[in-house]
């Protein structure tokens, strides 16, 4: 049993770094390690028949990757439009390049895990990891990319 | 006599060079944990390959011997092994491979006789004998070759000490008249080449231009052997060959390559684009030079790089002859297997996804296509039936079509298992095409006695899968008693395409060259709209329009067929015609499949590559 305690311990005082963005006035984090850039918002091509949460394609350096309108897919305020100022974050999951596009970037935060409060987990899409963090009065949610980007849960 | 195809060899000597690495790894994470089965999974994996290995190039007799070490193995790990003991069992194999690789077949045998692990194999409790090592030629493979007319002769040359030649030239000369494989200086003004051609008398006449019959003197294919040491020779040519060709380049450095060459392109477009900054003619002229000169350089490297993705389909077809030859053998049917097209290249990624869904495909033909001999008798067929695996190309298609005289397919039978599998609906109409397309059904099988050799139902869903991932398209062609025919058509690269890029008003596309018959003008006299208005006839065939859109104005109609079917595109103006380098799109499924990939212009636009074989 103490040793089990040993672990818990250990395990409350890991930190991980998080970017923290807004959409639709509210906060999202990814973990860090997921993050490939962020870039400006350029050229999106729509392409017909794909689902309506999948903005279209855009590039950089070369590569091509899908764009996902979380505010679409969290049904936030979708008649909000994105303009020049948005931002697409590139993120490499499961060796796939997707990104996200997303108001602003607030900036990147080492939260202690034991700091993360669980939250109410969106049942139907199991995008979140049920944790928030709300420390220094910044509140946000940890979207799972692991799941959230699996190709088959984007149907 | 030994005679062995070097581009095989090549094959096959990268392969064990491969297994080799492999054995190396396993055995140094066997030494950190003792009890690891993932160890003795693999290493027995790799005997198992090996054994196939040995057999599909022909090496009968060591083929024999990893069957025999893959039981030994078995054995070995379930019941009484030291780790010590296995330990240095496999590495006595892996050097008895390694010898073979560096010092040629002589020396293995030498190693062979020797090796602890090969005598108790030989003389162990099944005490079998071996004949002495006989590498024979696959005859099979020579008449093949002689198919496209290209036979394969080594050459020596050895020239008079007056002669002052340079390897260079003599390469140049051979890959000039022939598709040259290998070419290797032997000092002392002596060369040896090895170089497929179908017209060798040519070639002798040419060589007579470049040098004088008195300077020279040449042996041709066999007969070296006989003139020289014989069987040494060509064992240190393995070795030498392999040394030649043992450049592997993984896959990812060239895409990575080709990515960034990709990227040249595009950034030097840009780069014309500040020639109107210069002032003066001349600075003007000289830039345009340099510009040019840059982008010949890179077009040649791009061109050089797509060459290095692709491989011969030889060296698939060269499994699926055993394949074919085991299976009929077991089942006893008597089959005449044929292959055409060999000598084509493709995409080593296309290669590596078609191996699966071909090999199936040969063997649904084989245990539910052919039928019996008593069948065939009955039927009034001959008994030996034909099966014909062919590859051509088409346009910039790639075409594969797998033939039998068998049975062909029942659509009434089909019907009635897709019902009972519940794929389809009793009171449905659906036509010959639709059921035919039931077959692709996973879970579908209509084999009443599930046969080992095809299995169960698993099988076409996935050759399907595979082709839908290469873009491709499969359609079936059968007649009841007849025949069947199943037609493959893919792009012959996944990574380039020749195509148009066309404008509709907002939108742009890349239509891919290959399927398209011709680009009408709206105001052609020949051009009529059908009754309807949803298709339009040209040169009396009926196209139906797709992708229509009033947003623009049409200007000219894209005519595009695939096998049977037409269609035409509207369109407002052609904007270029080149290659494309595609990119895939990282999402699967629904209307992604309409299109290739897209591609980056050096405006650095985005455009969608279509997919002719989806949209008609």
């Amino acid at each position: 049993m103490v040793k089990n305690s040993n672990d818990e311990n250990e395990r409350r005082e890991e930190k991980t770094e998080y970017l923290v963005f807004r959409i639709a006035d509210e906060n999202y984090g990814v973990e860090v390690k997921y993050v490939k850039q962020i870039i400006k918002k350029g050229d999106i091509l729509p392409v017909h028949g794909l689902p309506n949460f999948i903005l279209g394609l855009t590039s950089v350096n070369g590569e091509i990757f899908p764009v996902i309108d979380l505010k679409v897919k969290f049904e936030l305020l979708p008649n909000n439009k994105y303009d020049k100022f948005s931002i697409i974050i590139v993120l490499i999951v499961e060796e796939e390049e997707v990104s996200i596009i997303a108001d602003s970037v607030l900036d990147i935060y080492t939260i202690f895990t034991k700091d993360l409060q669980p939250t109410v987990i969106n049942k139907k899409d199991k995008i979140f990891t049920p944790f928030e963090s709300s420390i220094l009065d910044l509140h946000f949610k940890i979207i799972d990319l692991e799941q959230i980007f699996n190709l088959k849960n984007l149907y | 006599m030994i005679k062995l195809k070097e581009e095989y060899l090549s094959f096959f000597l990268e392969e064990v060079q491969e297994i080799i690495d492999r054995l190396e790894q396993a055995m140094l994470s066997y030494k950190d944990n003792m009890n690891n089965s993932d160890f003795n999974q693999s290493v027995k994996r790799d005997f198992h390959t090996l054994k196939g290995d040995f057999l599909t190039y022909n090496f009968k007799k060591y083929s024999d011997y990893f069957h025999k070490v893959e039981d030994f193995w078995e054995d070995k790990t379930t019941r009484h092994a030291t780790s010590e003991n296995i330990l240095n069992n496999v590495s006595e194999i892996r050097e008895f491979l390694r010898i073979i690789l560096d010092q040629g077949l002589e020396k293995a045998k030498e190693f062979e006789e020797k090796s602890k692990i090969f005598n108790f194999l030989s003389n162990g409790k099944d005490q079998v004998t071996y004949d002495e090592i006989e590498i024979v030629d696959i005859d099979t493979e020579e008449e093949e070759y002689e198919d496209n007319g290209e036979l394969t002769y080594t050459f020596r040359l050895d020239l008079k000490d007056d002669v002052d030649l340079k390897i260079e030239e003599i390469e140049q000369f051979f890959k000039f008249y022939s598709s040259m494989q290998y070419i290797k200086n032997l000092g002392e003004h002596k060369f040896i080449t090895v170089i497929s051609t179908n017209k060798l008398d040519e070639l002798l006449l040419n060589l007579n231009t470049l040098l004088k019959p008195e300077q020279y003197m040449y042996t041709e294919g066999s007969e070296i052997l006989d003139k020289s040491d014989g069987e040494s020779r060509i064992s240190t040519n393995i070795a030498e060959i392999h040394e030649l060709k043992a450049i592997k380049v993984s896959t990812t450095n060239l895409d990575f390559l080709l990515n960034n060459i990709g990227e040249l392109i595009t950034k030097h477009s840009n780069l014309y684009n500040f020639r109107d900054l210069l002032i003066s003619d001349r600075s003007k002229t000289a830039f345009e030079d340099l510009i040019y000169i840059i982008e010949k350089i890179t077009k040649d490297i791009q061109q050089e790089i797509f060459d290095m993705r692709l491989i011969p389909v030889n060296y698939l077809f060269s499994q699926f002859r055993r394949i074919v030859r085991d299976i009929s053998k077991e089942l006893n049917k008597e089959v005449e297997f044929s292959v055409l097209g060999e000598s084509i290249k493709l995409d080593k990624e296309i290669i590596d996804k078609l191996s699966a869904p071909l090999k199936h495909m040969l063997k649904n033909s084989l245990d539910h296509g052919i039928e019996t001999k008593e069948e065939r008798k009955k039927a009034g067929k001959p008994e030996k039936a034909i099966l014909r695996l062919e590859l051509y190309q088409k346009g910039e298609d790639i075409v594969i079509e797998v033939f039998d005289d068998g049975r062909g397919l029942d659509t009434k039978k089909i019907l009635k298992k897709a019902i009972e599998n519940g794929i389809a609906f009793p009171n449905e109409e659906y036509t010959e095409e639709e059921i035919k397309s039931f077959i692709f059904k996973s879970g579908f099988s209509t084999s009443e006695a599930v046969s080992e050799i095809s299995g169960r139902g698993v099988g076409m869903d996935v050759v399907k899968n595979n082709i839908d991932e290469l873009s491709g398209q499969i359609e079936i062609d059968t007649q009841i008693g007849i025949y069947t025919l199943f037609r493959i058509s893919l792009p012959t690269t996944l990574t380039v395409i020749d195509g148009f890029l066309i404008s509709r008003g907002f939108e742009k596309f890349i239509i891919p060259v290959s399927n398209i018959v011709e680009i009408v003008d709206i105001k052609n006299p020949k051009l009529k709209f059908s009754k309807d208005k949803d298709s339009i006839i040209f040169l009396d065939e009926d196209y139906k329009i797709f992708f229509e859109n009033d947003t623009f104005n049409k200007s000219m109609f894209l005519l595009m067929e695939s096998i049977q079917k037409k269609a035409a595109i509207p369109l407002e103006e052609v904007l270029d015609r080149r290659q494309f380098i595609i990119k895939k799109i990282n999402l699967k499924g629904g209307a992604v499949d309409k299109y290739l990939g897209a591609t980056i212009l050096s405006s650095g636009e985005t455009v969608l590559v279509i997919n002719p074989r989806k949209l008609i």
